[in-house]
């Protein structure tokens, strides 16, 4: 019997229809910029341990934190410092080290209104030369701010929050499309091309579905005051008001012009340490020189406490005025003002950050990111493959050539962006430590210059050789960065070992590991085309 | 390209007029939830916002479900407009 369909499930199919146009034009509009917000968003996660890869100079993670004598007179000795780089400023700040006798950094605004940093030592108050010093570097922020803004800017950050919005909006409409959701859980048919690229897309999607829901949509919400802030003007009158009543603080102090000095900051420093019950590790002096000068001790998350309960946790903070001594302002540690509307967004910042259950979760974060970005990257493959073995012509006429621009992004991202980010790690060994202030900068230089080789070199050979030696240079620079790494400061993973330094271990370990798979997946890729001379 | 005039026109209709109908009831919203007991305004605003992506989300795949491309933008034009006064009305007053 072959009866019409009824109008329900005619209804119905009609909507499934035009969910896939959407998920289908929607995601290829936004594909590539969500593979490089998923995979630096990945390597974020490990933000901590990348910079300390990236600094060789820096000591251990547990190296012995130090005393409260010795924090007060390297506080002593970084005012004096301060004192005479930079009498009168717009800012000091002093970043204590993590580790006993390590280098102090000192950031101010110089007379030219430039902010600078250097080195301070902790033994004599003497400014490192740039040769005794902790390479300077961009550090895993790089990859952070990739994340969220692409290194561009407001620009960057309203593109990024776009193609959010789109990732969100191809999750909804993805579900909606499949048919059978639960039975492509369970189903791959490797090795049959397209097929295999649409099992490996929905299989990735669907079993980590809730994860990237959580991550694109408190993602957002992060910068939601940018994003969507009609409310806060229609109630506050502008978003700076809006956010100043939500949260208290005290009133800004305006430079008076009248000069004074600053007071003893290691004295406020025992104070302070007392009210935190925790050492301080960052101290903020704004205006120094001016009578308005005010100054603000910060205490560090408190791990213990995070890795416990969920949502972020600040570490409390005193501030005073930086003249008289008075206290003007105190946030208790583990202070959690206001009601359940601040209590859920503290708790979706914590669920973005990963801010809670310690490493377990940082390794969950990144496997279930490293998932994102293959879905998003098996997303942008299976439209490729798709048309390669039956063209749709969508475009009419310009069609061929329209495809070959999706080949070309594809390899250009995909494989691009992770040379890029290899690269930018042998920047940071073989760019000079002479180049000094300058060596952040030509870090991001050779990260984006690489970037944009990758994508020439996509433009001017066939897709599947783009592919391979994209790949086979991904695997090189992979395999190759541990000898890279002794050859120019001796140390590999088997020191990392011995030391129990599981930080730089595991940069350097999910290198080489990465290196290997790549290694692995091109032998079988080299087989396959040899057999079915694809 | 007159055979993608009325796609063009139905992605600008998902994408701005769904932030715009997503803003208007994110106002509404918070003077609601301002009206609550012990619920101060900016927190108000902060819950509303904080909806106001998934309203956003289910806004875009709602026009592009639509059959009806001027139903969809009637609904969009109407609904922005009545939230966003419904929401300055009920907001006045309001500290």
């Amino acid at each position: 019997m072959n009866r019409p369909p009824r109008p329900a499930a005619r209804r119905k199919e009609s909507l499934r229809q035009a969910l896939t146009g959407l998920h289908t034009w929607g995601g290829l509009l936004v594909v590539w910029v969500l593979y490089a917000v998923f995979l630096t968003g990945t390597l974020t996660v490990f933000m901590g341990p990348i910079t300390r890869w990236l600094t060789p100079e820096l000591a251990a993670a547990d190296a012995p934190p130090p005393s409260a004598a010795e924090r007060a007179q390297t506080v002593a000795l970084a005012q004096r410092r301060l004192q005479q780089v930079a009498p009168v400023s717009h800012f000091w700040v002093i970043e204590l080290p993590a580790a006993a006798g390590g280098p102090v950094r000192l950031s101010w605004e110089d007379a030219d209104e430039q902010a600078v940093s250097a080195w301070m030592s902790a033994h004599d108050g003497v400014l490192l030369a740039a040769a005794d010093a902790p390479r300077r570097t961009s550090g895993g922020r790089h990859f952070m701010r990739m994340h969220y803004e692409l290194q561009a800017g407001m620009a960057g950050l309203w593109v990024v929050g776009f193609c959010t919005m789109a990732l969100l909006v191809a999750l909804v409409s993805g579900v909606v499309i499949h048919k059978r959701i639960f039975r492509d859980f369970f189903t791959f048919r490797p090795g049959r091309g397209q097929r295999s690229w649409l099992d490996a897309h929905n299989a990735v999607g669907v079993l980590t579905l809730p994860f990237q829901l959580m991550i694109a949509y408190t993602g957002i919400v992060v910068f939601y005051a940018t994003y969507l802030p009609a409310a806060m003007v229609t109630s506050h009158g502008s978003v700076e008001a809006y956010l100043s009543a939500l949260k208290p603080r005290p009133p800004h102090r305006d430079e008076t012009g009248i000069a004074a000095p600053v007071g003893d900051l290691s004295a406020w420093l025992r104070d302070a340490e007392q009210q935190l019950q925790r050492p301080v590790e960052l101290v903020v002096v704004d205006h120094p020189g001016d009578s308005s000068a005010s100054a603000r001790f910060a205490g560090p998350m408190d791990e213990s406490t995070a890795a416990r309960r969920l949502g972020s946790t600040t570490g409390g903070a005193v501030l005073f005025d930086a003249v008289s001594g008075a206290v003007l302002h105190v946030v208790p540690p583990r202070a959690e003002p206001g009601g359940v509307p601040l209590a859920a967004q503290r708790v979706m910042d914590g669920l973005h950050f990963a801010s809670f259950g310690g490493w377990a979760t940082r390794w969950l974060y990144f496997l279930c990111g490293l998932a994102g970005t293959a879905m998003v990257a098996s997303g942008g493959l299976l439209f490729a493959v798709k048309r390669r073995q039956r063209g749709l012509h969508e475009f009419g006429r310009h069609t061929p050539r329209a495809y070959r621009v999706v080949d070309v992004l594809n390899v250009a991202t995909m494989a691009g962006l992770a040379l890029a980010c290899v690269a930018y790690l042998w920047a940071n060994r073989l760019l000079p430590v002479g180049l000094d202030a300058a060596r952040p900068a030509w870090e991001l230089r050779v990260f984006f210059a690489v970037w944009l080789l990758a994508l020439m070199h996509a433009s001017l050979r066939p897709a599947p050789h783009a592919w391979a030696e994209q790949g086979g240079l991904l695997a090189l620079l992979c395999l190759a960065l541990p000898l890279l790494n002794a050859a120019s400061t001796g140390s590999h993973l088997g020191v990392y070992a011995l030391r129990g330094d599981g930080q730089r271990l595991g940069v350097e370990g999910v290198v080489l590991a990465t290196g290997l798979l790549l290694v692995a997946a091109l032998w079988r890729r080299r087989v396959r085309v040899r057999v079915q001379g694809l | 390209m007159a055979a993608f005039a009325p796609l063009l026109a139905r992605v600008a209709l998902a994408v701005l007029g769904g932030y715009a109908l997503a803003s208007a009831l994110v106002v509404l919203l918070a003077a609601l939830l301002a009206r609550m007991p012990a619920m101060p305004r900016a927190e108000a605003v902060l819950a509303a916002s904080l909806l106001g992506f998934g309203i956003y989300a289910a806004a875009v795949v709602w026009l592009f479900a639509v059959h009806s491309l001027h139903r969809a933008v009637a609904v969009v034009a109407v609904g922005t407009v009545l939230a966003t006064a419904a929401g300055l009305w009920l907001g006045r007053g309001l500290s």
